[in-house]
């Protein structure tokens, strides 16, 4: 720990470089190869030199539609899908990228039925496997268990779903707001039928208002240390570097999600029938976070036994709603746990 | 089966410096946000908060819409395009492309082929294990 003097000294100079915007950190640098595209959804397999494949069938992770993909591998020394890589595991993640109002029309449907089906395709015949481990985060796990649950046929060896909710009356108000009837997907529906990045952003927001001034004054505490600046200012640009949603995946959202509450109902309205997470049979693992102000752990828990996998199993972190795949928790318990999970159902080459 | 990696192997796993006592000021803004946050958190949980920024919101949009229709009309007395010629505009780009992608997909799903699938790299991790299956 340097004396006081120096803490100063470095405290100015890191907060120059703050204000004038000059020290911002190198985010996604984890080298990668785009191996699928369609439309906006993109395939990226990732490389990492001087290591090899060493567990078969590849890891394939499904983002979620809400935020950037770019929080899996925030910078080097803080990345889920470098120490994946690391692990021996071949690692695959499908970016959905920025919708826009070419993808207002986007419903659940084409996700899970046409997108990801053909990524996991792709994924089998890049890595040369005939089957994937699937890992889905946030609301990307949303998407993987109606995949599971629709698409039996699909070669799935495992699936992982992180901070996922299934109990949406256990969510955050605003999806209560929905729920109560409060608010129509409508009233936050833009003219291009789209759910704005800005909306989104102010919805998450408001679950903790004084989070922004709480951070600043971290922020402040720490600005002499360069690696808790760095840290900061990654996190920071990806909590507030959201993508809009679109609409018409909103309005199945808000009705079957969040006010039937299907999922915790364990039979979803999906295309032109429905679709039962009993029927997911595949090994399960539930990870959730106990301090998840947006997805809090009483919305996710309830998914180990709403599958139909007779191995199902959960994980509990001490940590908030990015502790899985980024921060001390991620790396200290979440990766490790996860990928010995997944390690453990997999092939050793 | 390879052991799971040290925790300390992650270089975000470092052990954390010995715990240091916060600033005195650190301290004080603690002692008041944290009522003040708790209190806050507990606010936007409560019905009237709930309706009031619900209203707000509805309000934003009409109060928007009603802006834009009024500016609109000045607008069209200059023939200056207005804000929702170009919504409608972007629209109709938005919907032409959706028609270009589902024609696409139904001549690959036709033809078999893979005319808008992209394979744009070669990869250079390729696993070995074509036949590794089952546990």
């Amino acid at each position: 720990m340097p004396s006081l003097i120096e803490r100063q000294v470095l405290r100015a100079r890191n907060g120059l470089a703050y204000l004038a915007g000059t020290n911002r950190p190198a985010i996604a640098q984890t080298p990668k190869d785009t191996v699928w595209r369609r439309d906006k959804a993109q395939l990226w397999r990732y490389r990492a030199e001087g290591e090899t494949v060493r567990y078969a069938p590849p890891i394939l992770i499904v983002h979620s539609l809400v935020s950037k993909s770019y929080v899996l591998d925030l910078m080097p020394n803080n990345s889920m899908i470098r120490y994946l890589l690391g692990e021996g595991f071949d690692v695959f993640l499908l970016d959905w990228g920025v919708a826009d109002p070419a993808e207002a029309q986007n419903t659940l449907e084409d996700y899970v039925d046409d997108y990801i089906p053909e990524a996991i395709e792709a994924t089998l015949r890049e890595a040369g496997t005939d089957e994937v481990n699937l890992i889905g985060y946030c609301f990307g796990g949303v998407l993987t268990l109606l995949l599971a649950a629709g698409h039996p046929e699909l070669p799935i060896r495992s699936l992982v779903t992180l901070a996922t909710p299934a109990d949406y009356s256990k969510m955050g108000f605003m999806s209560q707001m929905f729920a109560s009837g409060r608010l129509d997907p409508d009233d936050v529906i833009d003219e291009t039928g789209l759910v704005s990045s800005s909306r989104m952003d102010e919805g998450f927001q408001s679950l903790k208002p004084t989070d922004q001034i709480v951070q600043q004054v971290n922020l402040f505490q720490n600005l002499w240390n360069e690696e808790f600046v760095e840290g900061f200012l990654s996190m920071n640009q990806w909590a507030r570097d959201q993508v809009p949603f679109p609409g018409a995946a909103f309005r199945q959202t808000v009705q079957t999600l969040i006010r039937d509450n299907a999922l915790m109902r364990g039979v979803v309205p999906f295309g032109r029938g429905e679709v039962r997470l009993n029927d997911i049979t595949v090994p399960y693992l539930n990870a959730f976070a106990e301090q998840d102000g947006i997805v809090p752990a009483a919305a996710s828990e309830p998914l180990t036994s709403l599958v139909g996998s007779k191995d199902a199993s959960e994980l509990r972190l001490q940590s908030g709603h990015v502790g899985f795949v980024a921060g001390r928790q991620a790396a200290k318990v979440a990766r490790p746990q996860i990928a010995d999970w997944i390690r453990r159902r997999s092939n050793e080459i | 089966m390879t052991p799971p990696k040290s925790p300390d192997a992650e270089p975000a796993a470092k052990p954390p410096p010995a715990r240091r006592t916060p600033p005195l000021w650190r301290l004080a803004f603690d002692l008041v946000e944290r009522p003040v946050g708790a209190a806050s958190e507990a606010l936007v949980q409560t019905d009237v908060f709930m309706d009031a920024l619900a209203a707000s919101w509805k309000v934003q949009k009409r109060v928007t819409r009603e802006m834009q229709r009024g500016l609109g009309l000045w607008l069209d007395l200059f023939a200056v395009p207005r804000r929702s010629d170009l919504t409608t505009l972007v629209n109709q780009v938005a919907s032409l492309e959706r028609q270009v992608r589902q024609v696409t997909r139904e001549l690959e799903r036709r033809n078999g082929s893979e005319v808008a699938e992209q394979r744009p790299v070669a990869t250079t991790r390729r696993a070995t294990a074509t036949n590794a299956k089952g546990r």
